[in-house]
């Protein structure tokens, strides 16, 4: 293995999931960060951010993508630009022939995921949306679910909530009307969760059965934070849903609260077999910690980040992490390093942009179900 | 040995305490060794005791049969907005059981399958709280309506919560 011989460049910086994704790919030997780039005309806020991303890790900040993309140390673009903006950068990185590390979920538009997938294969690069696939727990339920222990597969049910923010501020009184196709994704104090979170069950479940979504029922609604409601985005959000072999699969996600859950929040997934049912629990197994020390408290809101998205945020205000849980588990290589694995081997990932838009349909579905009140059949009209 | 009737004690006292604050969202799955119309009736006396719990009127059921064997899934929406996901999953080894989350919109409640024990006692979930059987059989109604229709159904008439 050849030291720093991948350059990565930071598309969109601070107070994105970018910071979590650049300190992985500065963790490994294979990487050298070559900069921090966006588009030329992003807004104050947003270059700042930019530039503080750059000088975390002593980069150079590049205010011209494409002066950026000219860089011939550049292989990888690790793109976590908003998602309403987020395609054509995308589209632009494939077409300067760099490899894609993309943020999730790909893109809030049917045209603009489909319009990657066609750059990224006309481009002939690779491309890795980031996901848990690739987490050990993900891989061993895999192998288990592969080598058929649960004999025929009947249902999937799947549940993922964030327990994040502070909850009890949504009014109950005021029932969510969603609206298709939805606008607005990600906004400074709120993100659409059915979107920002469901993307993980969604891509788990075909990573694991290898087949499409067929059919789709979807609500939206917000029960927990006004921040979301105020937005008139949603923090929770359920799927029921058919794969194309009849499979039913139920969804649930959102964000519910610091306090909701012991650790992180619910991550769980269950397999139903025709001999036994084979269950996903990040959570298990665990060893559990009690003791007289102080008990673990809400951190402050931070003014930028109330839902406590960003880890710089979320380090500002001091998040102390919940110790009574501790699951037990091998350690993981970061989801950027699979995708270098997979450069490496010269292989595609198992989550390129192809998948990734198949989500982006998925999720669409999810909410003009919500919006209708009926069911949707996929694929989606063109 | 805890028994169903336990459990939805256990919760109704916390719903009641305010604890976990307004339920909006319950997560149920119930393991069972019923097969056919045993499986409808469960969900339909199970839908009726999440009403309870939730306090609103059920609305609409959207219900999905398993692919093949004897498990189904509904998805519920009640009047004033609350939700919730029911699945029945055949297990006739394992014994009846459920796992169950409560989301309510300050904090949330879990129960997990395999740890606890059910007597065998008939409709042990029931005993003393359910629904009346006409208020079940309005929900059972709505059940089969939507697996014949593909499509989520409402209830044709006014249920209490």
């Amino acid at each position: 293995m050849s030291k720093g011989k991948y350059g990565i460049l930071l598309v969109t910086g601070g107070q994105t999931h970018q910071e979590e994704y650049a300190a992985a790919f500065a963790e490994d030997d294979r990487c050298k960060l070559v900069g921090v780039t966006d588009e030329k005309d992003v807004d104050r806020r947003r270059r700042d951010l930019n530039q503080q991303l750059a000088r975390h890790h002593g980069i150079p900040y590049f205010s011209e993508i494409d002066e950026a993309l000219a860089n011939p140390d550049v292989d990888v673009s690790s793109i976590c630009t908003p998602p309403e903006r987020r395609a054509r950068v995308i589209i632009r990185c494939a077409e300067a022939g760099k490899h894609l590390y993309l943020d999730k979920p790909l893109a809030p538009k049917l045209q603009e995921a489909d319009a990657i997938v066609a750059a990224v294969r006309q481009a002939g690069v690779h491309s890795q949306m980031f996901s848990f696939i690739t987490q050990p727990w993900a891989r061993q339920a895999k192998a288990t679910f592969e080598r058929s222990k649960i004999g025929q597969l009947l249902a999937i049910h799947a549940d993922l909530f964030f327990a994040k923010g502070k909850p009890g501020s949504a009014q109950l009184s005021v029932p969510r009307m969603e609206q298709y196709p939805p606008e607005r994704h990600q906004l400074l104090e709120a993100k659409r969760e059915l979107d920002n979170i469901g993307v993980y069950p969604i891509t788990m479940i075909r990573w694991l059965t290898g087949k499409k979504f067929r059919t789709v029922f979807g609500i939206t609604a917000n029960y927990f934070f006004e921040e979301h409601q105020k937005q008139n985005v949603e923090d929770f959000g359920l799927l029921s849903c058919t794969l194309e072999n009849g499979l039913p699969v139920t969804i649930a996600v959102g964000r519910y609260g610091w306090t909701s859950h012991p650790a992180g929040g619910v991550n769980r997934m269950i397999l139903v077999g025709s001999e036994r049912s084979l269950v996903v629990d990040v959570n298990r197994p665990r060893m559990e910690v009690f003791s007289d020390e102080t008990p673990w408290t809400m951190p402050l809101v931070h003014p930028e980040d109330p839902m406590a998205f960003w880890r710089s945020t979320q380090q500002e205000v001091k998040v102390q992490p919940k110790g009574s849980w501790i699951p037990l588990g091998p350690p993981s290589a970061s989801d950027a390093s699979c995708f270098l694995d997979c450069l490496d081997s010269g292989r595609d990932s198992e989550l390129p942009a192809g998948e990734a838009a198949l989500a982006t349909e998925v999720l669409l579905a999810g909410y003009q179900s919500a919006a209708t009140g009926e069911v949707v059949t996929l694929p989606l009209p063109r | 040995m805890v028994i169903h009737s336990q459990i939805d004690r256990a919760i109704r006292s916390v719903l009641a305490s305010q604890r976990v604050g307004q339920p909006v969202f319950v997560r149920c799955i119930i393991q069972g060794s019923g097969t056919g119309h045993e499986v409808e009736k469960t969900l339909a006396r199970v839908t009726g005791l999440i009403s309870a719990w939730l306090n609103q009127q059920l609305q609409r059921i959207y219900a999905l049969r398993a692919s093949q064997g004897d498990g189904a899934s509904l998805a519920l929406q009640f009047r004033d907005g609350a939700t919730a996901l029911v699945s029945y999953r055949h297990e006739p080894r394992r014994g009846d059981d459920l796992d169950l989350m409560i989301l309510g919109n300050h904090g949330a409640i879990y129960h997990e399958a395999s740890s606890s024990v059910m007597c065998d006692e008939v409709n042990p979930f029931f005993s003393g709280q359910e629904h009346s059987a006409v208020e079940v059989t309005l929900i059972l109604d709505a059940i089969q309506r939507s697996f014949r229709s593909g499509r989520p159904e409402s209830i044709l008439a006014e249920l209490r919560p």
